[in-house]
């Protein structure tokens, strides 16, 4: 949570302004980057957007780490919900020709998708989607702990207790296969 | 990697932490940034002229509402003057200060800043500054009409608001506060599962933001709104995590509410003695912050509700507490309104000798605030009930409280 130590607000002049930027736009598009994984000529206009969101609410925020922190995780997650179904359609003679080499030896790896795929549906759904927020949206242990209203220390007990049950299952429906 | 390498919090606010993990994570930082120098102009730019317009422009919203007869506020949609981000968001405040008491007046400034908000060049800011201050607008304006009773036009108002930040991603903060709005208007036409789902997202982001304020008028918000629909022991939990929040954050006042919404919870479960604590801790914090007429209204809700709980000496102290209170600092109005419930209280318990003679007290009170010749009629028939000690009494003081209470009602469009 906000400090109480960060309550004053700082005087926003052009330095104040310009250090910001200067200080926390490579470290958001990192952020959007690597814990979100989105594109990085993306994430850089994601951050870029950011530092203008916060003009408006400069004269409110206390703290400025936590916000824009805050923000570039917002906006990352935010990015996925939009863009993630916007997939192309697929033409259905390129894909011929041109066959997706992820397919090429899908026999190979099949009964393990299949198997990975029941052992996870086999799990709770509360255990789905700790699993969810931690590998597909890229949470931290903190975020997951917050989002659950639990600490992060039982958060982290947790995800160990969901992989592992996970891993029983997937061990099971491999040798049912 | 730090020592903290899930903590990003923490990375975010110390500086070597920061540069390392930014090197360590993005390839290429110095290639392919051409655009960089070109979006430090366009922030600095922005930051700027946002800084240099809000200079002044409180005087100027003030003096334009001044000078302008409030029939003729629509016209200000046109004035010169007012066409800026900032003087929106001066006329936002207006409205925000206006809702509660002069609804139809914050409709009306609403209507001037959506006007003006939506004619804003396309050029003059960037999109998503113009996005926020839109949709801000808007929600002022859904505000407004929810404070009017109108809650369908103002979904639809809050729809256009939603509308004008969906095309940004980083414009999830504006999106929560605007969802908040909703929740609360969903929540009042009964969608209460929409409305607490929510509640909850904005949280989420709340907390995501570090942003304490709004985390507490959000816990606040979803504590009465639980409250109101009977689940006393959720809200209490609401209450009671705020309450840490409020603490950490040495938030006086939204403790002081807090203790005071416990206080109703704990009178709700029956544990008086818990609640008077709760009410007593809210009255002094209010009281130490110089908050006297926020402490005298704790104190005459906690009367209301311990007296409808049948708690009748406990609520009488704090209404007659309450009463002293109000009179002492002008407010005739509500010390008028307090005696009547202490009346009613009197009435019901049979005591009418003390309940006439606090209605004749009351009924000079009346007169001297010029009330209106009705209310002082009002009282003479109350009155007249009492001494002849006829039944009808307590449907006259009821008659009176309706009466006065409407008199309070803020006035419509």
């Amino acid at each position: 949570m906000t400090a109480v130590s960060d309550s004053a607000l700082p005087q926003r002049d052009d330095q104040f302004f310009e250090e910001l930027y200067a200080e926390h736009f490579d470290f958001l598009v990192a952020v959007a980057a690597r814990k979100f994984r989105v594109p990085e000529c993306d994430a850089e206009a994601l951050a870029h957007e950011v530092f203008l969101s916060y003009l408006r609410k400069s004269h409110e925020v206390l703290n400025i780490h936590s916000w824009m922190l805050g923000a570039i995780c917002n906006a990352s997650r935010y990015y996925w919900r939009q863009n993630g179904r916007m997939v192309e359609p697929l033409d259905d003679d390129k894909a011929f020709e041109r066959p997706d080499p992820t397919t090429t030896r899908i026999l190979d790896s099949l009964p393990d998708q299949l198997a990975a795929r029941e052992a996870l549906e086999g799990l709770m759904l509360r255990d789905q989607e700790i699993l969810k927020m931690r590998y597909f949206e890229g949470c931290s242990i903190i975020e997951i702990g917050q989002r659950l209203g639990v600490k992060a220390k039982y958060a982290q007990k947790l995800l160990t207790k969901v992989l592992r049950r996970a891993e029983r299952n997937y061990r099971r429906k491999g040798k049912q296969r | 990697m730090t020592d903290h390498p899930d903590d990003l919090l923490h990375i975010a606010s110390c500086r070597t932490c920061r540069d390392r993990f930014t090197a360590d994570n993005v390839v290429n930082l110095e290639a392919d940034r051409h655009r960089e120098p070109e979006r430090m102009r366009e922030f600095l730019e922005t930051a700027r002229r946002l800084e240099r317009e809000r200079e002044g422009v409180q005087d100027v919203v003030a003096r334009l509402l001044r000078t302008t007869p409030p029939a003729e506020w629509s016209s200000l949609a046109a004035s010169p003057e007012l066409q800026s981000s900032a003087a929106v968001e001066q006329l936002i405040e207006e409205i925000r200060h206006r809702a509660e008491r002069k609804p139809g007046e914050a409709l009306t400034l609403a209507n001037v800043a959506t006007s003006i908000a939506e004619a804003l060049p396309a050029a003059t800011y960037p999109p998503v500054v113009l996005a926020q201050l839109r949709a801000t607008a808007w929600k002022e304006r859904a505000h407004a009409l929810r404070y009017l009773g109108r809650t369908d036009h103002a979904l639809a108002s809050i729809e256009k608001a939603e509308e004008r930040l969906n095309a940004f991603a980083a414009a999830g903060f504006d999106r929560a506060v605007v969802e908040l709005t909703k929740a609360r208007i969903l929540h009042e036409t009964g969608r209460t599962d929409e409305a607490y789902g929510l509640m909850r997202e904005c949280r989420r982001v709340f907390v995501e933001h570090g942003d304490a304020h709004m985390l507490l008028c959000t816990g606040i918000m979803e504590g009465i709104s639980l409250y109101d629909d009977g689940r006393i022991s959720d809200a209490e939990g609401v209450f009671r995590d705020s309450m840490e929040v409020a603490r950490n954050t040495q938030d006086r006042e939204s403790q002081a509410r807090i203790e005071n919404n416990l206080g109703y919870c704990a009178t709700h479960s029956g544990d008086f003695r818990r609640a008077n604590v709760h009410f007593s801790n809210g009255i002094a914090i209010f009281n130490d912050l110089g908050s006297h007429a926020e402490a005298t209204r704790a104190e005459r809700g906690a009367g209301r509700v311990l007296v409808a709980k049948g708690q009748i000496s406990a609520g009488l102290a704090y209404l007659q507490k309450a009463r002293r209170a109000f009179a002492d600092s002008g407010m005739a109005e509500d010390a008028v309104l307090c005696g009547v419930e202490i009346i009613e209280v009197l009435i019901q318990r049979g005591d009418n000798v003390p309940a006439s003679e606090l209605a004749n007290q009351v009924s000079e009170e009346v007169a001297a605030a010029g009330l209106g010749e009705r209310a002082i009629a009002a009282f003479a028939r109350l009155q007249e009930s009492l001494t002849e000690g006829r039944a009808d009494a307590a449907l006259r003081v009821h008659d009176v409280h309706e009466y006065l209470k409407s008199l309070q009602q803020p006035a419509s469009m």
